[in-house]
């Protein structure tokens, strides 16, 4: 009897990861068409436009087992309605991404070919837009800039020869590392959520940068 | 008279009225709206409104991780968002009540 009882949870559990993994596959194909329906946007722009989809449609899924296109309409329709809503121009009949048609400047062209560049390299790591690989790419840099703030403290303080000399110093050293990095991505988290936040923040990388540049130039001068 | 008209015309006022109080994601931000009573709005022009407003600088952003799924990104007003949406409300009620006297006046009956 256990046994029977056994079998039947395993095919249960059989069919529902089954069932999960369908629907999976169901939001990959929504998003792919709903992209190919705004392949003509600028990479930026369209990733922007796209940010949220993944986590809508996996919502939208999880709340009603009706197919996304009963629920949704058709990719086309739905990419249609995101453009009207968005205030963009609605797509040109079968254009595809603009690539050196006359017109374009080269800035745009640019742009274009580092969108694509980013795209690749989000999709390549497993992420469906370069916006959701920036998020989570994000406090590898909160990390680095740590690096940046406690290098910036060591030049400001003159310390780097007097510190690396004894072991005192360096204790000093690696405990002022720590301590940059803890401000840093605690400042990290919090200011990405305002406007004011985000501002501050790019005053100080653009400060952290700096030391890094230095150190980065004193190490290949080998001084 | 298709609602879906003139919600089109609304839909910005009605989703920073929704998120005036609260912060929320987009499918949160949808849920508000239709229990709200506008059940008429689709998935996609909540999507297409909140993105035309965070580029027009009237709603800040926030990614919260979530356990059940992909990040959620919020969406949160800001002060030129406050002051979007108390304009847009005081035009929505001059132009509502309006409406109001000139269908009364002609013995419109509602």
């Amino acid at each position: 009897m256990s046994t029977v009882s056994g079998a039947s949870a395993a095919a249960a559990s059989a069919e529902t990861s089954d069932a999960a993994s369908s629907r999976a596959d169901e939001i990959s194909a929504y998003l792919r068409e709903v992209r190919a329906a705004l392949a003509d946007l600028d990479p930026g722009v369209r990733d922007g436009l796209l940010d949220d989809l993944p986590a809508h449609l996996t919502e939208v899924a999880g709340a009603d087992t009706a197919p996304l296109r009963h629920s949704l309409g058709s990719p086309g329709t739905f990419a249609a309605e995101l453009r009207a809503a968005a205030g963009l121009a609605p797509a040109a009949g079968g254009d595809g991404p603009r690539t050196g048609h006359a017109g374009v400047s080269s800035g745009e062209l640019t742009r274009e070919y580092v969108g694509r560049l980013a795209n690749g390299l989000a999709r390549a790591c497993g992420y469906d837009t370069t916006a959701e690989f920036r998020e989570a790419f994000r406090p590898v840099w909160w990390f680095v800039r740590g690096a940046g703030i406690g290098l910036f403290l060591v030049i400001i303080g003159g310390w780097v020869s007097a510190a690396w000399y004894n072991p005192a110093g360096r204790v000093v050293l690696v405990l002022l590392f720590a301590v940059s990095e803890v401000v840093s991505i605690r400042l990290g988290r919090v200011w990405q959520r305002t406007d004011v936040g985000r501002q501050t923040a790019v005053i100080v990388n653009v400060i952290c940068v700096v030391p890094m540049f230095y150190a980065a130039l004193a190490v290949l001068t080998n001084r | 008279m298709d609602a879906t008209q003139l919600l089109k015309g609304v839909l910005d006022v009605a989703v920073l009225a929704v998120l005036k109080n609260d912060d929320g994601y987009g499918y949160d931000v949808l849920r508000r709206l239709r229990s709200a009573g506008l059940d008429d709005v689709g998935d996609a022009s909540v999507y297409g409104t909140l993105r035309r407003l965070y580029a027009a600088g009237a709603l800040t952003t926030y990614v919260v991780p979530s356990d059940e799924g992909p990040h959620r990104k919020y969406y949160a007003l800001n002060k030129a968002g406050h002051d979007q949406l108390a304009r847009s409300a005081k035009v929505w009620r001059s132009f509502a009540s309006t409406m109001d006297v000139l269908l009364t006046e002609q013995g419109v009956s509602a």
